[in-house]
Formats: C-alpha cells, structure tokens, sequence
C-alpha cells in the first residue's frame, strides 16, 4: 500500500467516507466526523501510520485533506 | 406579582390549589431546600387565580415559571422580563393537558425556543476504558501545554466571563447564583477548568450533584481553543473520572434535539440518549 493509499485510508476509516470520495470537500468541522473527537484520531492514526510526531502549530493548521498533504512533507511523508 | 415570604406560606398555597383543582398541568419540580434558598434570596413570587397558581423564580436576566394550571389557561400573561416555562416529558408522550398547555402558550405568545433530549452516560461500569480514553485525550492536550483541573477561587472572574461569551449558551440556560454560591461550588469541586500555559483559563465546565446523580449544567471553550484540541473529550473524561471516584451512578446531560452532530458526538463519548424530552417556551 503506498502513503496515498494509506492516508485515504485513513480517512475514510475514520470519517466514514466512502472509496473515492472528492477530497477538495474534507474539512475540519464541515465533514461528517471530523470534529474533536475526530480530529484528536486523525493526528493519532496519521503519527502512527507514518511513524512522524507532529509539531503543536502543524496539528492546529491540519484543517483539510489537501492542507494535511503539505503538512506531512514536512516531516518527509509524501502522500 | 407577590413576594413570596414563607416556606409555609408556599404550603397552605398548594394546598388550597389542590383542594379546588387537582387534575391538570404542573411543571412545578421546586424542592423544599430550592423554596427557601429562593426565599432567603427574596427572588420567588406568585399570581393565582380560582383554579391555577404560578410561580415565578428570578434568575436575574429572565423570569423561570414553574406553574399549576387549571382548565382556564390564560392566566399567563407577559411581564418585566423575559418569562421561561420548561415542559418535560417522555418521548412520544405528551398528555393531553400538556397538549392544551402549549396551545395556551402559543396563543399567549410564547414561542418554542428548544426542545432538548436527555443523556445519560454510566462511568462506574466503564473504569478502566475511561481511564485509557482520559489518558490519550490529555496526553494530546499535554503538547500543547493544556492541563485539565478543578477551578480555583481566582478563576471565578475569568469562568464567568467565558460562560457569559459562550454563544452556543443562552440566558435562559443558567439559573442565578450569588458570588458566595459560585465560590462554594468551586470549593466543592464542581466546576472544572482546561489551564493553558499562562495558566489562564480556556474551557470552563459546571455540574451539580444530588442523590447519587451528576448533572452536567454548561459547558464553554473559549474559541480559539475549540475542535483542534480535544479539550471537551478531554473534559468530558475527566468528568467521568471524578463520577467512578465518588461512587456517582449516572451522569446526566440535555443536548439540543435538531443538533445531530452534537448528538453523535456525545454517543461517541459514551452517552446514550435517554427517553426524556424537554421543551422550553419563551414569552419576551
């Protein structure tokens, strides 16, 4: 499974997105379970997924897919 | 209006209502301890007619009526302040008196401005889960340097001006208390607050306890500190934590019956909704 996969997986797991999903729409607060509790679990699954520990201002700035790619080259991750 | 000066005076008005009418609609749940505290705060009145008694608390920025209705219902009518009437009752359940009741109120002008649902979360079977999940939620906030902690008398000031900035909480939420009653409260340990760095106060949390039973009253995050931290979950933990140390059975909260993330949210934290309804009608 390659990092993109992987990091969909991620989300989809999590959000209850289904395969394929438009991933321009997946946003903190505005996708489905992508709340607190959400949130708190993405940045868990995503640190685990890629053996990374993320900076406090990165996890705050990580509000949608998109924004979440450019964060985990940060830490040598390409999605 | 008239004030109301006496436990016994509230007896011998219950009584003479029930004497005439005994059928019909109540939402009248004043404890005794609750009369008096109302009396000795000279915040507790009341109007009666031949077949209903109202009552009415001062809650500083609206009136709460808690009221014993007969079959003439217009006896409610608008005063000095905004007036606050709760019904509550199971769901699906609603008796024909209550039935008449909102028609009356409805016609009086008062519009229904929540309906709400209870929920129930029961921690003492769940120890051991809770304490992984509370674990995890303030290992997270730990990077942040936010702690979780029981409030102290110098957070009054700042506690209060964040539930009074809260926007997801109204006025009509909050009953009126004194300073000394804020103060004692805090003493108890009942209100609990999420500590930045400076030590200042970014999430405030109020419940009161009463035969074996938490009731979770407010919730506020300040806004810069909301849905990236984990700190309500954090919280939330917390709380039920504090609930297995004191033995509490059930912990008990209302959400907003339209607010499905909020509702999904509270499951997902272990809540279950119970079969309580509550609405609540406001005549401004």
């Amino acid at each position: 499974m390659d990092n993109l996969e992987k990091y969909n997986n991620i989300f989809c797991e999590l959000f209850a997105l289904p395969e394929g999903f438009d991933p321009e729409i997946v946003k903190l607060n505005e996708t489905g379970d992508w709340d607190s509790v959400g949130h708190m679990s993405l940045i868990t699954a995503l640190e685990d997924t890629f053996d990374i520990m993320m900076e406090t201002e990165d996890i705050l700035g990580f509000m949608s897919y998109r924004e979440g790619i450019e964060i985990l080259k940060k830490y040598g991750v390409e999605v | 209006m008239e004030s109301l000066r006496s436990l016994q005076e509230y007896k011998a008005l219950l009584s003479s209502y029930k004497q005439i009418y005994r059928k019909g609609y109540s939402n009248n749940y004043l404890s005794t301890d609750k009369i008096e505290r109302y009396i000795s705060l000279q915040r507790i009145y009341f109007e009666k007619n031949e077949t209903s008694l109202l009552f009415f608390t001062d809650e500083e920025k609206y009136y709460r009526l808690h009221a014993m209705l007969g079959p003439d219902m217009d006896m409610i009518c608008k005063q000095d302040k905004p007036l606050m009437l709760r019904n509550v009752y199971r769901e699906g359940m609603k008796t024909d008196a209550l039935l008449k009741v909102e028609g009356a109120l409805k016609q009086q002008g008062f519009l229904l401005y929540d309906e709400t649902v209870q929920i129930l979360a029961q921690p003492l079977e769940k120890r051991e889960e809770i304490q992984r999940k509370y674990n995890k939620a303030s290992s997270f906030l730990n990077r942040f340097g936010i702690k979780i902690g029981y409030a102290r008398k110098k957070d009054m000031e700042q506690i209060i001006n964040l539930r009074n900035n809260e926007p997801l909480l109204k006025d009509y939420h909050f009953l009126y208390e004194t300073e000394e009653e804020i103060l004692n409260d805090i003493e108890k340990g009942y209100y609990r607050c999420a500590f930045n760095q400076l030590e200042e106060v970014c999430a405030a949390q109020h419940y009161s306890i009463s035969n074996n039973t938490l009731q979770g009253d407010w919730l506020a995050v300040k806004d810069e500190y909301k849905v990236r931290y984990g700190l309500g979950i954090a919280m939330a933990y917390h709380s039920f934590l504090y609930t297995i140390e004191q033995g509490i059975s059930n912990y008990y909260g209302w959400v907003a019956r339209d607010n499905i993330k909020s509702i999904k949210y509270h499951q997902a934290i272990g809540y279950e909704l119970t079969d309580k309804w509550a609405d609540e009608w406001l005549l401004v």
